[in-house]
């Protein structure tokens, strides 16, 4: 394939054009004969390549896809890469907004944030690299080329392991050129940590392990905002292991010569807790007061108005329905842990973590170590799917450290995570509508919730419609629908539940109210719910179009006794059509999910296909049957027995379509497949039994005669 | 107390009541063993004794004895297990953190039946969580490893 750079994919990658020539750390400069060429890029003698990555490695494949960028422009055999995670610092943060520099892995960013600035990396290093072989030559360097880590002219060659040294002392271009060729991007370049995954040699950060560590366990109120009442820690004390009982303002740690006993003596415990304010707290309440949220006569956000869609519902809707979604938790499967080593002068942190540069802040806060001598070391994450984006897991480490001598480890129990997370909250969705010959005469859709942005942001960036609108994402903007008279607003309604970004954030509800609104509508008009999409996509959105055609003809017609249902949703600047193909003979069966998508460019197909069977097998997780409830202020579920995640007897076959718009800018990968595997899966729901499932989860709902 | 992992004999002072998990991940620092639930839901701690998979976050290393115990760091000998091989070959890790226990219950499933059909991996793996939802591909790795065995 061959590829031009366009105005707008150069543009997409602006904001971080910058390769920063200053390099992070001594280390990383290198000793001996390898050096560094830039902040990204390390070669040694032996022709290693090391490639430092900015982005956290939770199972996305970001530790091959982002190496793949440096690679093309380096020219380099993909056996030489290495990678290693980088530091903290201001080479490998993104710039997300004015004043909001941080280095953090979300959004489905990476690709998208790093593609100009890596290939301008590897283009960069390469050029040094021809420049010191030309300098040792005497030629000039336009009579240079490179093949798979040699430079040649004429009869001379060098391998940039022999040359690294030299072109370390080269200047580093201001604007290398992008050769814009296509031998790695593109390409299906295996896993770097594919190896090290199925041995077990892979370090995450509960598997870090300091010199005369110790390791604790903590609890915290079980009541959203509470704080530690008295404590009775005479039976943990009385555990040999044990060392310590550290009581803080609103958590409990046990600390031990190792994890075992520490978790023995949380158990041990008898602690009386202060609930403070929200101790009422319960679903039915919650769910009360979002639907209140729905009346028409509570202050909404517009999102969304064009034509004269309340006017035309004043005389009644043909169509009128609620919907609702549950607080969901994203279950990473390692436990949340962290480990820190403090000394007089010094902080050190290992974590599995998406956002570092908040970590080595909180750091600096917690312990008075000034930032300059505080080191975030990213390990591997055990997944992180948003929840690792709060560092409340690393704080409570901080501040276990500052009253333990010898580094310590906190590792979390699965119960504690659960009843401690940064949940998907909890919303509803109304929708009245008018029916029509073809096109929906009307279409008022409100939806109630908080906005999660409240809790992340403050000052003038919560003015701008990036923050107001945040809820409504999905709905408005990159909706391809153009509705005659349409208003879609949000009505903000809090609570003191902790909530975050879970996979696909405020996607994840509002595909699934759009999507199988669409086909509500299409049901009361008697029309072919694609075709009614193919109707309403405009023609600005054409590359929605084809991802709907595309998906649609890979489904072709469901065999005898199942049913498709079919859903389509851009989200973090991609499209993802779904086909779900069910059953419900002997109980509801998700037998095959059809996929297409547009991210613009891929990078690496195969990961690519991985990120969409893993974003819809979660989202599929979700619907079918999570569900966090909350009762007296606290969360009622703890484990994977009572909160049950999709299991291989439940797994349906992903089949991935990939549609390529080369021209368009790149977009992401590792959300997509989520939002639209709900309303898919509940349209041919439909389908097989005419019942429509309005509230998730699924089989909370389902009544299969 | 003794133990013998992966054909070695290793030396423990744990409290016998100390899951198994934790003496081999803070014990002996073998952290291939990953913990995810404990209580025997999830499947991530999985290890054989004898030649069968456990659940190693509920078992008391008091009750291991003399079994030999088998670890993900020990499953391929000096090299990889066909398991192994089929799981790099089908790149199905993603985050990782529950591969060790995928592959540790794929391990045993072939040996107790050689050429699996899709509802033998349905029963022998449902126990094992993945919450990056790799199972179409540990299906397929599974097959493909049960024809590297064969042949």
């Amino acid at each position: 394939m061959s590829f031009t750079p366009t105005r707008r994919t150069v543009l997409a990658g602006l904001g971080a054009l910058i390769v920063c020539v200053r390099l992070p750390t001594p280390a990383w400069a290198g000793s001996g004969a390898g050096a560094a060429l830039n902040a990204f890029v390390r070669i040694d003698p032996d022709d290693t390549v090391t490639i430092l990555i900015p982005s956290s490695e939770m199972g996305q494949g970001i530790n091959t896809s982002l190496p793949q960028l440096v690679a093309e422009e380096l020219d380099v055999a993909w056996e030489k890469i290495r990678v290693e995670h980088a530091p903290e610092d201001e080479a490998y943060r993104l710039k997300l907004a004015p004043g909001y520099v941080i280095m953090v892995t979300g959004g489905s960013n990476s690709v998208k944030y790093w593609w100009t600035p890596l290939q301008t990396a590897g283009a960069a290093a390469r050029e040094m690299l021809i420049a010191a072989a030309a300098a040792r030559w005497g030629v000039d360097p336009e009579q240079c080329s490179t093949e798979d880590g040699v430079v040649r002219s004429g009869e001379n060659s060098a391998r940039y392991g022999e040359l690294v040294g030299e072109a370390a002392g080269q200047k580093a271009p201001k604007k290398p050129a992008l050769r814009g060729r296509r031998a790695v991007i593109g390409h299906d370049k295996p896993r770097l940590d594919l190896l090290d995954k199925v041995t077990g040699a892979c370090e995450f950060g509960m598997d870090v392990k300091i010199p005369d560590m110790v390791q604790a366990c903590a609890i915290a109120s079980p009541v959203f905002g509470g704080r530690v009442g008295a404590v009775d820690d005479a039976a943990t004390r009385a555990i040999p292991g044990v060392l310590d009982v550290l009581v803080f303002e609103d958590f409990v740690a046990v600390v031990a010569e190792t994890w075992w006993p520490a978790r023995r003596g949380i158990r041990a415990l008898t602690i009386t807790w202060d609930d403070g304010d929200h101790a009422q707290l319960d679903s039915d309440t919650i769910s009360e007061r979002l639907h209140a949220g729905l009346d028409d006569g509570v202050k909404a956000n517009r999102g969304h108005c064009h034509g004269k869609a309340t006017k035309r519902l004043k005389d009644g809707a043909d169509l009128e329905v609620t919907y609702e979604v549950p607080y969901l938790d994203h279950q990473t499967m390692e436990p949340m842990n962290a480990t820190v080593r403090l000394t007089e002068d010094r902080c050190e942190i290992w974590a599995g973590t998406q956002n570092q540069t908040i970590v080595r802040q909180d750091a600096e806060a917690i312990t008075g170590i000034p930032l300059e001598n505080i080191d975030v070391h990213t390990t591997y994450l055990g997944g992180g799917f948003g929840r690792r984006g709060n560092n409340d897991f690393v704080q409570q480490a901080l501040k276990i450290a500052t009253r333990v001598a010898r580094p310590v480890q906190l590792i979390w129990t699965r119960e504690e995570g659960t009843r401690h997370g940064w949940y998907r909250p909890a919303f509803v969705a109304r929708l009245r509508a008018k029916g029509g010959e073809s096109r929906p005469g009307a279409f008022h859709l409100r939806i109630a919730g908080p906005n999660i942005l409240n809790r992340y942001l403050q000052g003038p960036l919560t003015k701008l419609a990036m923050f107001t609108h945040f809820p409504m994402e999905g709905l408005i903007e990159t909706c391809p629908y153009g509705f005659d008279h349409v208003l879609i607003e949000h009505a903000a309604v809090e609570f003191a539940v902790p909530i975050g970004f879970w996979r696909s954030v405020g996607h994840s509800h509002n595909a699934f109210f759009m999507e199988s609104m669409i086909d509500e509508l299409a049901h009361i008009m008697g029309v072919d719910e694609v075709e009614l999409r193919r109707e309403l996509i405009t023609e600005e959105h054409p590359r929605f179009r084809r991802v709907l055609d595309t998906v649609v003809e890979a489904a072709g017609s469901p065999p005898e006794g199942r049913f498709h249902g079919v859903a389509l949703h851009e989200s973090f600047g991609s499209i993802c059509g779904q086909v779900a193909e069910v059953s419900v003979d002997g109980g509801l069966r998700v037998h095959k999910v059809y996929a297409a998508i547009d991210c613009g460019q891929v990078v690496n197909p195969d990961i690519a296909r991985a990120q969409i069977m893993s974003g819809a097998i979660y989202g599929l997780s979700a619907a079918l049957g999570e569900k966090l409830t909350l009762k007296r202020g606290r969360i009622e579920q703890g484990n994977f027995h009572d909160y049950p995640i999709l299991r291989m007897v439940d797994a349906p076959e992903v089949e991935t379509h990939i549609v390529e718009t080369p021209e368009a800018p790149i977009g992401g990968i590792g959300e997509i497949g989520t939002p639209p595997v709900a309303p898919a899966v509940c349209n041919a729901i439909f389908k097989a039994t005419g019942q429509r499932i309005r509230r998730l989860p699924i089989l909370d709902e389902l009544e299969l005669s | 107390m003794k133990l013998t992992i992966n054909g070695q004999v290793h030396e423990t002072e744990a409290e016998p009541g100390t899951p198994l998990l934790w003496v081999l991940r803070d014990h002996l620092a073998m952290t291939g063993t990953k913990f995810g639930c404990g209580m025997a839901q999830c499947g991530a701690c999985t290890v054989h004794l004898n030649g069968v998979a456990v659940r190693s976050c509920v078992t008391p290393v008091s009750e291991v004895g003399e079994a030999a115990i088998t670890t993900i760091e020990g499953i391929g000998g000096e090299g990889l297990h066909p398991v192994q091989e089929a799981w790099i070959e089908h790149s199905v890790p993603q985050c990782g953190w529950c591969q060790s226990g995928q592959i540790m219950s794929a391990c045993a499933l072939l040996e107790a039946r050689p050429d699996p059909s899709d509802e033998d991996i349905d029963a022998a793996m449902s126990a094992n969580i993945c919450r990056c939802g790799t199972y179409p591909r540990i299906r397929k790795a599974i097959k493909a490893a049960a024809k590297r065995r064969e042949g």
